[in-house]
């Protein structure tokens, strides 16, 4: 009985702490859209993860656009993971936009079930960042492109006989596989540019420091270090900063937004390459409208790709607003 | 012959991590030559002191048989916060709202698992979500950067050759220490843990102490939160995931019984250096990232396996 007793209070207080979760994101939600008067257009924006950064600045790029021109925009948290990403993205058709923004949390598959949701309430589909290859169109860069730059970039400026140090994103991600892959495919065109190691720091600053605090342990000569993103980077920056290495170690990473340049300004951070965040998310948006007005039926997949661009010492300043 | 292996299950249980951590230091000592140096013990030390801070708390938390699930997201929380005030200029503001943060999360923690009896594993679950989300709130997502440099002496300073942090872990391992095992309130502590009803019936407030324990885990959790912060010279609302679990896993390889009523500071700190050489010892190897994750998995699975052992043989003993 006692046991009962508990077990009926547990589910009620989950229920209830969900039922709270929710209606708290719904108003979080219509208070960031602003108070459009003109409701005629609503769109879902589906982010992967609100915990993202480089995503969270691509959705204030597309906020900032929809406010502009009077569009409701609808956050809706994937949480990083597939299956609540989906239940989600069907809750908030089902409550009906005019289209869908999605990054999707996995990338590996061809994205049909989110196809199947979007054709089910017969809304345009568009994938912003990162790719989701059933969507009417896909908005993003070539992640590879990326890598290629960095590689190019490091052998233009620091020849071709280098020790590398490698830090990569989550495992197996799509940006970490085709950012390394790329970086890699460059890398091994020079015999004498040896990767002295390589290790994955999770996206995150501190676990970069740790990982390049443990390198610099090892005595072993590192003349590069790059990184699939900035954060990581900066945390290596961290850790040659507080060893007084920074002059020797070039430290090379990828985002070049808020963080990353004020990072260059401080000579934590050599280079990084620009990948347009807000410029992506207004874009999606724009597909989104392009879609509704018919510029694109959904009938064959189609890209709009966003180009990248090396942000070095000489000219990081340009990127700072 | 029985009880030869009773003699050396509870003998291992005793040194054995000890015999562990020294094992491993000899082995990584001989493939890595640069392993074995003074600085690199001090950047272990440095490295361990976050989640060691933490598992101070955990030591104490898993003790009365509880656990805590919410630390890296509280510690999130508090740093966004830390942040705001660092970058501000205000550092006193800055560490005390900090530790004032994650002290509510733990007094939270502790209130609602005392009053209601909820199992901690599903209270602390809810609020390793909350403080995430709290965290979230609080700038939108986006990171706040470029503290004041004072603040980020904190982490980054040192007196002598001893950087800061590991003074702080020091002193709070010792703090812990006292606490856990030398006060009537420590003893409550191993008491509510061997068995809770007994514990009641000898006259122990079970319901304050637990509380306690969660509100101290709070405040080890924001003090860690400082540290971070200053180290890593920003507030990042995706910071210290899985970091409970580096910090149960050290206060377990430690010899702490998620049974509860067994576990010691001495313990959770080998437990942590433990930890930490792997870490850094595989990475100066320049073990794969793929292999790194297998060895800790492998890790986290023998100490458990070690854990039941103890267990048993305390059991034996009794």
């Amino acid at each position: 009985m006692k046991k009962k007793i508990v077990s009926i209070i547990l589910v009620l207080t989950m229920i209830l702490s969900l039922a709270a979760c929710g209606s708290k994101e719904k108003k979080e939600d219509t208070k960031e859209t602003g108070e459009s008067s003109d409701k005629s257009k609503k769109i879902a924006y589906c982010i992967n993860s609100s915990t993202d950064t480089f995503e969270v600045y691509v959705y204030e790029g597309a906020k900032k656009y929809c406010e502009e021109k009077g569009i409701e925009l609808v956050l809706v948290d994937g949480e990083d993971d597939t299956a609540t990403q989906l239940s989600k993205m069907d809750s908030i058709c089902e409550s009906g936009v005019d289209g869908v923004i999605l990054v999707p949390v996995d990338t590996n598959g061809d994205g049909s079930e989110y196809r199947k949701i979007a054709d089910e309430y017969e809304v345009p589909l568009v994938s912003a960042v990162r790719q989701c290859q059933s969507a009417w169109v896909m908005v993003s860069t070539d992640s590879s492109e990326a890598g290629k730059m960095q590689g190019e970039y490091i052998v233009e400026n620091y020849g071709e006989k280098l020790d590398v140090a490698l830090l990569v994103g989550i495992l197996g991600s799509e940006d970490m596989t085709k950012r390394t892959e790329s970086l890699k495919g460059v890398l091994s065109k020079y015999p004498d540019i040896n990767i002295v190691f390589e290790d994955c720091a999770n996206w995150n600053r501190d676990e970069g420091m740790a990982i390049a605090e443990n390198w610099i342990q090892s005595k072993k000569n590192i003349d590069v270090v790059v990184a699939n993103n900035d954060e990581m980077a900066i945390g290596v920056g961290l850790a040659l900063e507080a060893s007084d290495m920074l002059e020797d170690v070039a430290v090379i990473g990828i985002d070049a937004q808020e963080n990353g340049l004020a990072a260059m300004e401080d000579g934590i951070l050599t280079a990084s390459v620009f990948q347009p965040a807000g410029e992506q998310g207004k874009t999606a948006v724009e597909t989104v409208l392009d879609c509704i007005d018919g510029k694109y039926t959904g009938e064959k997949t189609e890209w709009v790709q966003i180009n990248f661009e090396m942000v070095t010492q000489d000219n990081f300043k340009e990127y700072m607003q | 012959m029985k009880n030869l292996s009773r003699g050396i299950t509870g003998r291992i249980g005793k040194f054995g991590t000890l015999l562990v951590l020294l094992l491993i230091i000899v082995i990584l000592s001989i493939a890595e030559p640069n392993f074995l140096s003074l600085k690199n013990f001090t950047n272990i030390m440095r490295q361990v002191s976050v989640t060691g801070i933490i598992s101070f708390g955990m030591t104490m938390v898993i003790i009365t048989g509880g656990i805590d699930l919410s630390p890296g997201s509280t510690l999130a929380f508090a740093g966004m916060v830390i942040a705001i005030f660092a970058s501000a200029g205000n550092n006193i503001a800055a560490a005390l709202s900090g530790i004032g943060i994650a002290l509510l999360c733990g007094v939270i923690n502790g209130g609602v698992i005392a009053v209601t009896g909820i199992p901690p594993f599903i209270m602390t679950l809810g609020m390793q979500l909350m403080a995430r989300g709290a965290a979230n709130i609080v700038t939108g997502g986006f990171p706040i950067t470029n503290l004041n440099d004072t603040f980020r002496q904190i982490g980054g300073g040192s007196v002598g050759i001893i950087p800061i942090p590991i003074i702080i872990y020091a002193v709070l391992a010792v703090l812990s220490h006292l606490i856990l095992a030398k006060t009537a309130f420590g003893k409550s502590v191993y008491a509510i843990g061997g068995n809770k009803e007994a514990a009641h019936l000898c006259g122990i407030n079970v319901k304050l102490i637990t509380f306690l324990v969660y509100a101290y885990m709070g405040i080890m959790t924001g003090i860690a939160a400082i540290i971070l912060t200053s180290r890593v010279n920003a507030g990042n609302a995706s910071v210290g995931v899985n970091y409970e679990f580096d910090a149960i896993i050290a206060t377990v390889i430690g010899g702490t019984s998620l049974a509860g009523g067994i576990g010691t500071i001495f313990g959770c700190i080998i437990g942590a250096l433990v930890v930490g050489c792997i870490d850094s010892g595989l990475t100066m190897l320049g073990v794969s990232a793929f292999y790194q994750q297998i060895f800790k998995g492998a890790l986290i699975i023998v100490s458990v396996i070690l854990d039941t052992y103890r267990s048993k043989a305390v059991k034996i003993r009794k």
